[in-house]
């Protein structure tokens, strides 16, 4: 095999022969029939690339795995670029009656305007709370317009989850900001999209740590047992459901609805505002007197607000700023014996598996025609083509 | 792990969560490894070398672009420069290695375990010397099972140059058992 040419025609020859040999579709003695001009060369070449097959893969020692986990643990959240998500720009194209409203709001809004950006940051039983709630309701008129609903309860959920964190945090936390939490909860789980059940799902991770370091009282122990009950059984099933009721299942319907404020005054006393209820109605006269309302239809959007929640979200000022998230946590990994059997080991299903402390060595025993595997290329076939790999700096090239 | 759930999963990563970056630690940790350890041909490096990839992952995929492209073909860049990096301090490349190095050669004693083993042996000391791309082809191949189209996707090559890269490095291999001595077919068959 003293050969120092490379044919380009043999390359073609020996990668068809390969494909068909890999895939069990042919021997190799069939191959070297079909070429009996190149078989000679052929023949070494698919042997070799056979035997290369079979050989032996480690795996990762369970030692490895936990180290690893350990130095990932230590390391800082990634960086994040926050920048306003595409969809959440109010398209130009609007309806007319959304853009009546629109200018409405705006209009009414200009002399409070420093008043909404003032109450973002508010909680309950702070003055302007209500300023902060009436800003919301507004938001949800709008985003059913524009059939932005969905999104929009997610945010208010995070605000939600935010109060109720902060209110724990300052040991006031009450009954009615857990009720209020359950109700964005909801709305949340009333849109079953299932492009958007991991995000749900990663905002009942993140609820459930923050009622975790909930310690609750006499009053809030009803409420907040159904919530970690909401939230546990989402993340067990791994499924977002609509729940049954706006209300905790432990208050039932005997807990009167919040009535809205309609003043948001820097003296009046903050209470919860906007009640949500079955029909959306649209108040152009601001203060809005009549408790805006929205319907469990569409998908809404919240504009970017401050808030104390603990996960990033857009600024009022859409202007990328990279920032860390600070709800970055860790759980065990599982260690890989307890995985099911993925792929990549049923190509050697048929031989034992060797731990790296010991050296691997040896080849699969069994059928010399082992599949290509599928997983990658069922991966593959979906992507269409595209530009090479940028290569990034974390690439080191 | 499909692609839709990969694009969720990694969506969630770059917002910070932790556990998303877990799903995605878990379906490609095992194929780093085995990647990473074909190419050097120890363990104890491939181990370290696996932790370096998923850190600097954890540390970019903030600014991680979805361009189409399985999120694994990402981390593979991500080890190849690791062990390119390493060669480089090493101060050596794969193709310094003298492939005509005397491997173990096949003695009358051996018996069909034995001959296995040290062909094995013969096989994984062969890949660890052969050049960076040829080594790539080879475990993107046939250890990982992908086609040709995948690794030119992959390498950022074209099809042709895998074929050619396929052609060279198996032929290497194959100089180098039967400069040992070992008969192709008899290995072959006592696997069957």
């Amino acid at each position: 095999m003293n050969d120092s040419r490379y044919n380009p025609e043999l390359d073609d020859i020996l990668a068809e022969c390969l494909e068909a040999v890999l895939r069990g579709q042919k021997t190799v003695d069939e191959c070297l029939r079909d070429f009996p001009e190149q078989a000679v060369e052929l023949k070494p070449l698919l042997q070799v690339s056979l035997l290369t097959r079979r050989m032996k893969s480690p795996q990762m020692s369970a030692d490895a795995v936990n180290r690893l986990e350990s130095r990932l643990r230590q390391q800082p959240p990634p960086l994040q670029l926050v920048k306003p998500a595409p969809r959440r720009v109010i398209p130009l194209a609007i309806s007319r009656l959304a853009a009546v409203i629109l200018i409405a709001v705006v209009i009414s809004l200009g002399s409070g305007a420093g008043l909404v950006a003032a109450s973002a940051n508010q909680l309950p039983g702070e003055s302007l709370y209500g300023v902060k709630r009436w800003w919301e309701s507004v938001v949800l008129v709008i985003a059913t317009i524009i059939g932005r609903l969905q999104d929009i309860w997610l945010q208010l959920a995070q605000t939600r989850l935010g109060e109720v964190k902060a209110l724990n945090d300052a040991g006031r936390l009450d009954e009615q900001s857990l009720v209020e939490l359950h109700k964005s909860l909801y709305f949340l789980t009333s849109f079953p999209d299932p492009a958007d059940q991991a995000e749900t799902l990663a905002f009942m991770r993140q609820a459930q740590n923050v009622l975790g370091t909930v310690r609750p009282t006499t009053q809030t122990q009803a409420v907040y047992s159904d919530l970690m009950m909401i939230t546990t059984q989402a993340l067990e099933s791994g499924v977002i459901r609509p729940m049954s009721s706006e209300l905790p299942p432990s208050l039932g319907e005997t807990l009167p609805l919040i009535a809205a404020t309609t003043t948001p005054t820097l003296a009046s006393t903050p209470s919860p505002t906007a009640t949500l209820t079955s029909s959306p109605t649209a108040s152009d006269t601001p203060p809005p007197s009549a408790t805006p309302t929205i319907r469990q239809t569409g998908t809404p959007r919240v504009p970017p607000t401050l808030t104390r929640t603990p996960t990033l979200t857009p600024t009022p000022t859409p202007t990328p700023t990279a920032t860390v998230t600070p709800t970055f946590t860790w759980t065990p990994l599982p260690l890989p014996g307890t995985r099911p059997v993925s792929e990549d080991l049923q190509l050697t299903q048929d031989a034992q598996l060797t731990q790296p402390t010991a050296t691997p060595d040896g080849f699969v025993i069994g059928d010399p025609t082992i599949p290509v595997r599928d997983t990658e290329r069922a991966v593959f076939a979906t992507q269409t083509a595209g530009p090479p790999i940028t290569a990034t700096s974390e690439a080191g090239e | 792990m499909d692609r839709v759930e990969e694009q969720r999963w990694l969506r969630l990563a770059q917002r910070g969560d932790a556990d998303a970056f877990a799903r995605l630690y878990q379906a490609h940790v095992q194929a780093i490894f085995r990647y990473i350890y074909h190419r050097l041909n120890d363990v104890q490096l491939a181990e370290d070398f696996t932790g370096d990839v998923f850190v600097r992952a954890l540390k970019g995929i903030g600014a991680y672009q979805d361009q189409g492209k399985p999120f694994i073909a990402w981390l593979y860049r991500i080890a190849h420069a690791r062990v390119v990096d390493h060669y480089r301090r090493q101060d050596r490349r794969p193709e310094d290695t003298d492939l005509d190095a005397e491997p173990i050669a096949v003695t009358a004693d051996m018996d069909e375990g034995m001959l296995r083993r040290q062909a094995a042996k013969a096989l994984r000391e062969g890949l660890a010397a052969l050049t960076g791309d040829q080594q790539q082809v080879l475990v993107l191949r046939f250890i990982e099972g992908q086609r040709i189209e995948v690794v030119a996707d992959l390498m950022g090559k074209n099809a042709n140059a895998i074929k050619q890269l396929q052609h060279r490095a198996l032929k290497a291999l194959a100089k180098r058992l039967e400069k040992a001595g070992f008969d192709l077919d008899t290995l072959l068959s006592g696997l069957s």
